[in-house]
């Protein structure tokens, strides 16, 4: 694939470090040279230098014949633009970043007419993310497929979970509910576990399951939350405002907190049924007055990095329910790993992840066995669903005797709306959305799970 | 410093060193030479060192721009220091110094010699003298990059180290792509020259050899006169296939995708062919004028400067006429194309002609701020504004290259063998790539007079001059060396 990206900020960096791994053709480019040159310095890319709103830096980044063409500098107008011009010059796809949430709205009735086929809003998707999240709390990510049913969760491990020291099979065994689990984090390996793998204390596991099955298998390991019904926001910024007003259309109640007078005014105005708080998130008397513990949930937004894991610390010292932190600096994200804070999220990975699920399920869609979903876990594992079509050359085998890859794990098979957890006599059939999990492949079709 | 990558891709650099030479040893064989353990001791030596340090496991594979220059640096002094072995061992180059000097002369395509009689070699060393030119032209490691397969991290710095010029840059975005579509262009030039030269009756070997060493722009011909002997088609092509191997690869490339117009809207091409027409004009006429019992008709010396004039800028060095009887007006614009060198992104030599339309353009701007301190001028090259950094990086070069060649000039006159204009020139010639030089290292004679010392001096400074002077420099900084 040739994929040309304009604007090497955060999120651009992050996208070429995801894009690249996966032998992609990258061209980037930047006003600021210093910025280009890390890009270069870092990665097997290419770059340019120059406005990416200039036709002749468009070509010269060779956009006629870039596959996906994807605008990310600071600027709406300038991203909308750049992927305008991409496309009159001859690019199949492109992206623009929108944050501005007017704009954003707007979108959708204009984006064919201006040339864009996806358009991504950092703030927004992270938003989605935690709403996700808010509705099964017990677990610390929640990802879902094309069937809304099926759920990836992420547990983290801790003291007194009643599955530290069994194996996998006993596991199932003794709570007789139908999950799977699909890819442990210990220490700094990465596994896809067999039956006789045991859970140790620490361990991060990926769960599939059906979303009632979840509920009942956590119900009986003990963790189960039920859905947060009033959530306390820190900070009024973009991604608040996007998660309060999804959080206040299903009912829950929103309370934002906000130092910014002028912000919250804003802000009640937009949100008539959320309360806005005026007051610094930091001063724990405030906190103690607005009675954050007797809240569901803890969601700490604000612009610094330091302040949210503080505030988040100390939601969490008072044994809230849900904790979700969002930082910015991805180096933070390993450190406050161990600091027992649940949820940490980082916009720019949420992004990264949503712009190349939508890279994958394009780039196979001539043969029509596309990914349609895809997920990163942990930098190394991929997970993704396909669907089969009539030409698969595996169907209607048992599983058992398919000859699979290294390294491949069928999770689960989704026919007519229903998940199905695959043991050895499953087999494949047209039409069916199959899971897949792998270890450091980049898989494009579903042919190429076959040995 | 990461050790553990930079001893890995030694190793596997010099298992392409042992392939290399396979070439030599095949050639010896044809011609039924027996001197097949001058070419296998080598090769053995290479694999000894080699295998192990290839298969050593690197965990951190990252390279930043230290490890990049390092690499770099010691490949090519390791090259030239096992790569000059055939000539120690067969005994035609007895002393060790020498051979090294004239393997290194190879690998950077400076073409200086210390052979004086050079037609009485057997023809597997000939060929491996020619065959280092070719390698070292494009360069080794962008041949290692063109094979390794995929996620190369950081082998940008690599390359940056290799390639001539101020400012590298890619092809395309995948690395190895560009460093294969490099060397199909090189390999597809040569083989174009070799085929000219066979039409003008010249032998397949020979037009091999010099088809070789007029793509590394490196100068070592087959004939104790180089060109002379050939009639003037021969010359004529020679003269056409050097200056198109001093232009940047760049311009073939667009060339290739069928963007021809751009060259020719190039600055960097406009200044370079100004230059080679300006100097050839100048010089023909001044030879004709004043060598008159030589030239009679004014085509002969047209032909023979403009052969001289693409072969200095060039940093070729190959010679059709002894130009060191050349009147001394021909004498100092050859010294000065001998400086200034060829395009950047070529297999040439020299300072580069980006680097001093550059400087010149900075120094006239700075010059008017003199006069009006309130004014703000830009700097433009190529249409594009020069950034402050690469401007900055071009002083830099310079004022190195000024040190080196001062450094190496002072330490030259430590022997008794040449007079100033002969180590002058010898510096000139050796860090420029170039090869012959004027007086008593000119055209027709040979740097077999100056001692072991000079000869290991001059060879740094042929490395110096072929990797730009900074990968060799940082070599002898101990910082470089620290682990943290």
């Amino acid at each position: 694939m040739n994929i040309v990206i304009v604007g090497m900020g955060r999120v651009g960096l992050t996208m070429v470090n995801n894009l690249s791994s996966d032998n992609h053709d990258i061209v980037v480019v930047d006003v600021d040279r210093s910025c280009v040159d890390v890009a270069v310095n870092r990665f097997d890319v290419k770059g340019v230098v120059g406005r990416g709103s200039e036709r002749e830096v468009l070509l010269r980044a060779e956009v006629d014949k870039a596959d996906f063409f994807i605008a990310s500098t600071s600027r709406d107008e300038l991203n909308i633009i750049c992927c305008a011009l991409a496309k009159k010059l001859g690019a199949k796809h492109t992206i623009a970043r929108v944050r501005d949430p007017e704009y954003f709205q707007e979108m959708g009735n204009i984006r064919s007419e201006l040339g864009l086929d996806l358009v991504f809003n950092p703030e927004f998707r992270t938003a989605q993310e935690i709403a996700q999240i808010l509705r099964f709390p017990s677990a610390k990510s929640v990802e879902a497929f094309t069937n809304k049913q099926v759920k990836m969760v992420e547990f983290d491990i801790t003291d007194n979970n009643p599955m530290i020291g069994k194996s996998i099979m006993d596991i199932v065994r003794e709570y007789q509910c139908k999950v799977l689990f699909a890819v442990v984090k210990r220490n700094d390996g990465v596994f896809i576990p067999k039956g006789d793998f045991v859970i140790n204390l620490g361990d991060i596991v990926h769960i599939f399951a059906d979303e009632t099955e979840l509920a009942k298998f956590c119900k009986k390991l003990n963790i189960f939350k039920p859905a947060s019904k009033s959530v306390f926001i820190v900070g009024g910024g973009k991604i608040a405002y996007y998660l309060a007003q999804t959080l206040c259309e299903s009912g829950v109640k929103v309370k934002i907190l906000e130092q910014n007078a002028d912000r919250c005014k804003e802000l009640s105005e937009l949100l008539p049924k959320a309360t806005i708080l005026c007051g610094d998130g930091t001063d724990l008397d405030i906190l103690k007055e607005e009675k954050l513990e007797k809240a569901d949930a803890c969601i700490t937004l604000t612009g610094t990095d330091e302040e949210n894991v503080i505030i988040s610390l100390y939601a969490a010292q008072q044994k809230m329910a849900k904790v979700i932190t969002k930082v910015d600096r991805h180096s933070i994200l390993n450190l406050i790993g161990q600091l027992g804070l649940g949820t940490v999220l980082c916009p720019r990975d949420v992004i990264a992840n949503h712009i190349i699920r939508f890279v994958k399920s394009h780039q196979g869609s001539l043969s029509n066995d596309g990914v349609n979903t895809y997920y990163k876990i942990h930098n190394s594992v991929e997970v993704l669903e396909f669907t089969i079509t009539d030409n698969f050359e595996g169907l209607s085998i048992p599983l058992k005797k398919l000859k699979l890859k290294e390294g491949i794990l069928i999770a689960g098979i989704i026919r007519c709306g229903e998940f199905i957890l695959p043991t050895g006599d499953t087999s494949f059939d047209a039409g069916d959305n199959v899971l897949v999990v792998a270890a450091e492949k980049s898989l494009t079709d579903v042919s190429q799970i076959l040995r | 410093m990461n050790y553990k990558v930079v001893l890995s891709i030694l190793g596997k650099t010099m298992l392409i060193g042992a392939g290399l030479l396979l070439f030599p040893l095949f050639v010896g064989l044809v011609c039924k030479e027996n001197l097949i353990f001058s070419y296998l001791i080598p090769i053995a030596i290479f694999l000894v060192m080699g295998i192990p340090l290839a298969f050593i496991k690197v965990t951190d594979k990252s390279i930043y721009a230290k490890e990049g220059f390092v690499i770099v640096a010691l490949v090519w002094i390791i090259l030239s220091a096992v790569g000059c072995l055939p000539f120690v061992l067969s005994g035609y180059i007895p002393n060790y110094a020498d051979a090294f000097f004239e393997t290194v002369s190879g690998f950077t395509t400076t073409g200086a010699s210390i052979v004086s009689d050079i037609e009485i070699f057997p023809k597997g060393l000939l060929f491996w003298r020619s065959f280092t030119h070719w390698i070292g032209g494009m360069g080794v490691l962008v041949f290692v990059l063109a094979i390794l397969p995929g996620d190369n991290v950081g082998a940008m710095h690599i390359f940056r180290a290799e390639s001539p010029g101020p400012e590298v840059s890619k092809l395309v975005s995948k690395i190895s792509f560009t460093a294969r579509i490099l060397y199909g262009i090189y390999l597809l030039l040569t083989v174009l020259e070799v085929v000219m030269l066979l039409c003008g009756g010249m032998n397949f070997f020979e037009s091999l050899l010099h088809s070789f060493a007029t793509a590394g722009t490196g100068g070592f011909g087959v004939k104790n006169d180089s060109i002379t002997s050939y009639n003037s088609y021969l010359q004529i092509v020679i003269a056409i296939f050097m200056f198109l191997f001093s232009l940047n690869f760049n311009f073939f490339y667009l060339i290739a995708i069928g963007q021809i117009g751009k060259v020719f809207k190039s600055e960097e091409f406009r200044v370079y062919t100004g230059i080679v027409i300006v100097s050839t004009l100048i010089i023909a006429v001044n030879i004709f004028v004043s060598c008159v019992q030589v030239y009679e008709n004014f085509g002969i010396a047209l032909k023979d400067s403009f052969f001289q004039v693409v072969s200095i800028v060039s940093t070729t060095g190959f010679s059709t006429a002894d130009f060191d009887k050349w009147p001394e007006l021909s004498h100092s614009i050859l010294m000065l194309l001998m400086v200034t060198g060829c395009c950047a992104g070529s297999t040439g030599g020299g300072i580069k002609i980006s680097r001093v339309v550059i400087l010149i353009k900075s120094a006239f701007s700075n010059l008017r701020k003199v006069v009006r301190p309130r004014t703000m001028v830009c700097i433009k090259f190529e249409g594009e504004p020069v950034a402050k950094e690469t401007s900055k990086n071009i002083n830099t070069y310079l004022l190195f290259w000024l040190l080196m060649v001062i450094a190496s000039v002072l330490l030259l006159s430590l022997d008794p063998f040449g007079n100033f204009e002969t180590n002058f020139s010898a510096t000139l010639a050796c860090i420029g790539n170039i090869g012959p030089g004027f007086d008593l290292v000119g055209a027709t004679c040979n740097y077999s007079g100056y001692n072991e010392f000079s000869k290991i001096l001059l060879s740094f400074v042929m490395l110096a001059g072929r990797l730009e002077i900074f990968p060799i420099l940082i070599l002898f900084f101990p910082h470089t060396w620290k682990k943290h």
